[in-house]
């Protein structure tokens, strides 16, 4: 058996480590490229939201390299995640593909034996409990210390001295991690990166336009579906906030969540005078981080989704109440597979100006409230 | 008072539902008029792009009742079966509607979420808390339920025998009533899948039914096929399908196909439909697994001309009479 999965910004290598530690076979799909998107538009229902379209890509890929089981988690609804599975497996069989997709869906009224009869499935005989909890856990650190370093190029970016060492240390670093082979490599390389980006000389009194990224947790997590856009806001001096990342979804979701000590009750409480239930996907997280980002201080707030994304959809009508209420500028971008990058350049270009004017406007007017007494 | 309800999104499943329980509690129910073209229009004016086409539509018949009524029935059904969903959409219906409407009268917001157990029980209590908002006389209200429960029982009846939603709600009942012998007596149907507000508005479906109809062909909807049949065929797909009208359509048109019971299947689908996107591909797929039976996708938007959708139909409606007279019912090429 040759275990693949989809790509979803950092998770290929925490699942790429735990697969190696458990000696598990496993197949990286290729990263994302064109082609990996024009497979899967080619195939996938014109309808369907881009990740459907890219992971769908991500497995045709993995297959020609030899994979034959596809990983996925799964879902009960109410966003259409829960169904790719079985759309894909369709049109998988459709193409004449024999790969299977092992859909991990969380259980339901407390019956766990079909997640854990597919989970021993994919471990094979010669997994116990006690490998797979070790593994998961090296695993999850991993995608912790990823997301770390992301969040630290996220500073630094907008602030180094001489531009582009930055980007130039995380090319590097993704080239090398991929080759990396079982955890302790991997964190190596993690660890090694985190050097060098610690080590660029930065203007420390340098005040960066501060923009909060909201939406669709796909579309906000791979940098090749949101054409990176981490890096061009960076690179135009914005210091960038992600409000999800897989990590701090897995402490929610797993961990805290079984608790009932999830962070996300803040985040609620913040959307609850606008949206007060789940809508499915990160509909009600994306208003309630745009709120608490206002408060912070933020200067503006990007959301972004894949087209035809249902829950974000809820979300984009409510945001400009959201903006008017909170005074914070709010840009929707809707990225699908026909999204050209210098458009979009051109209107991340335009919004950085707008905020920028927003910022010097309200400072010269507490100057000159100050000068005239108010 | 004067209840507003839109004629868009569920009224073609359950306005005799809402009516019977409101008229029995002593209100006036404006209902706003056939959609047409401003109505869609002042929908689309400053609202999501990328909002589904019956969203939009909503939209549209919510801002002709805010003038005409006092209150408007917005309720977020949020699931009407066990398991369920009907659309992100749905859960989110009052807010997307509040937040892009000023000067908007009260509305009736009242949350259905049926999704843990499916019980009737559910569903007393939200019209429980909806007859709250117009008295506080708790045995009317429950009085009121008990009716409205029965005039939709005998609705949901008369659907199952083979009448359509167009043919009951509005002024063609009397109609309806003495030619359904005679559409009984259709030797051939058609099938016209898809969701209920899309296929049952004649203005969005730019009158798919009656045109089906007077080509001489027999109409059956996903809202003719017993919830027994509907269950067994959901049964054999993978994973439950978790969307009630996706389960609805997609099994209904299973059982078309493999009760061979039609000629041809056309299935209607809004653009920006999230749950149609899969069911589509899923009925397409499967169905061509399952018997040859022709199988069209009309995509409808906003801008969708009449002419092409005319030219399509009837293509269509030929392809299928030729096929009858030359082949055998069998294709000449496999």
């Amino acid at each position: 058996m040759k275990v693949t999965f989809p790509h979803i910004g950092n998770t290929y290598i925490g699942v790429k480590a735990v697969f190696d530690a458990l000696g598990v076979e496993v197949v990286v799909p290729p990263l994302c490229t064109s082609r990996t998107l024009e497979l899967g538009t080619r195939y996938a229902p014109e309808m369907a939201c881009l990740p459907l379209k890219v992971t769908l890509g991500n497995y045709i890929e993995s297959i020609e390299r030899g994979a034959d089981t596809i990983a996925i988690t799964g879902s009960c609804g109410p966003c259409r995640f829960g169904y790719y599975g079985v759309v894909q497996q369709e049109i998988l069989n459709d193409l004449g593909y024999d790969a299977e997709i092992l859909i991990l869906d969380p259980p339901q009224d407390g019956d766990f034996k079909p997640l854990f009869s597919r989970l021993a499935k994919l471990g094979g005989p010669n997994v116990t409990a006690g490998k797979a909890i070790k593994a998961g856990y090296l695993g999850f650190k991993i995608i912790k210390e990823a997301d770390e370093l992301d969040r630290m190029i996220l500073k630094v970016r907008p602030r180094e001295i001489d531009k582009g060492q930055t980007d130039a240390i995380w090319g590097k670093y993704r080239a090398d991690v991929i080759k990396a082979f079982g955890p302790y490599e991997i964190l190596k390389v993690i660890r090694r990166a985190k050097d060098e980006v610690r080590a660029i000389k930065i203007d420390k009194t340098f005040q960066p336009l501060k923009i909060g990224l909201v939406g669709e947790i796909y579309t906000l997590i791979e940098p090749f579906v949101n054409l990176n856009v981490e890096q061009k806001l960076g690179n135009l001096g914005v210091e960038v906030n992600r409000s999800i990342d897989l990590s701090g979804w897995v402490i929610d979701n797993i961990f805290l969540g079984l608790l009932g000590l999830s962070s996300e009750k803040r985040i609620k409480k913040a959307a609850k005078p606008y949206l007060d239930l789940c809508v499915g996907g990160h509909g009600r997280e994306c208003i309630g981080n745009t709120v608490l980002y206002s408060r912070k201080g933020y200067d503006g707030v990007i959301q972004l989704m894949p087209f035809g994304c249902m829950p974000e959809i809820v979300a984009e009508t409510i945001l400009p109440q959201v903006s008017k209420d909170e005074n914070i500028p709010v840009m929707t971008l809707i990225l699908d597979e026909m999204t050209g990058e210098a458009g979009y350049q051109t209107r991340l270009e335009a919004f950085v100006d707008l905020l920028k004017r927003k910022r010097e406007k309200e400072r010269a007017k507490k100057h000159y409230g100050l000068l005239l007494g108010h | 008072m004067k209840i507003g309800i839109a004629k868009g999104l569920l009224y073609y499943i359950y306005y005799p539902l809402w009516r019977t329980f409101f008229e029995k509690l002593g209100c006036e129910i404006i209902v706003s008029d056939d959609t047409n073209k401003n109505i869609l229009d002042r929908g689309i004016k400053d609202f999501a792009d990328d909002a589904c086409l019956p969203l939009k539509l909503f939209r549209g018949h919510i801002l002709e009742l805010a003038s005409k009524s006092d209150v408007i029935f917005v309720p977020r059904l949020v699931s009407v079966a066990k398991h369920e969903y009907i659309c992100p959409k749905f859960c989110g219906l009052p807010e997307m509607i509040k937040n892009s409407i000023a000067h908007l009268p009260p509305i009736i917001d009242e949350t259905l979420n049926m999704h843990k157990n499916g019980s009737m029980e559910e569903m007393r209590g939200f019209f429980m808390s909806v007859g709250r908002h117009i008295t506080n006389d708790k045995s009317a209200i429950s009085e009121a339920y008990s009716e409205a429960v029965k005039a939709q029982r005998g609705y949901d009846a008369l659907l199952r025998s083979g009448f359509l939603p167009i043919d009951l709600l509005g002024d063609r009942q009397d109609k309806a009533f003495r030619e359904i012998k005679s559409a009984r007596d259709y030797s051939q149907a058609i099938g016209i899948i898809g969701h209920p507000y899309v296929i049952y508005d004649n203005y969005l479906s730019m009158g798919l039914i009656d045109k089906v109809r007077q080509a001489g062909y027999g109409v059956i909807t996903p809202e003719n096929v017993a919830d027994d049949v509907i269950d067994e065929e959901a049964d054999k797909l993978p994973k439950h399908m978790f969307y009630t009208f996706g389960k609805n359509i997609y099994a209904s048109a299973m059982h078309m196909i493999r009760s061979k019971s039609v000629k041809g299947v056309i299935y209607m689908s809004a653009f920006g439909c999230g749950v149609d996107a899969f069911i589509t591909e899923l009925v397409q797929r499967r169905g061509r697994r399952l018997d040859n039976i022709p199988i069209m996708i009309l995509n409808i938007d906003e801008h969708t001309g009449q002419a092409g959708v005319d030219t399509r139909v009837e293509a269509f409606l030929d392809m299928i009479k030729w096929r009858d007279q030359h082949e055998g019912d069998v294709p000449a090429y496999r």
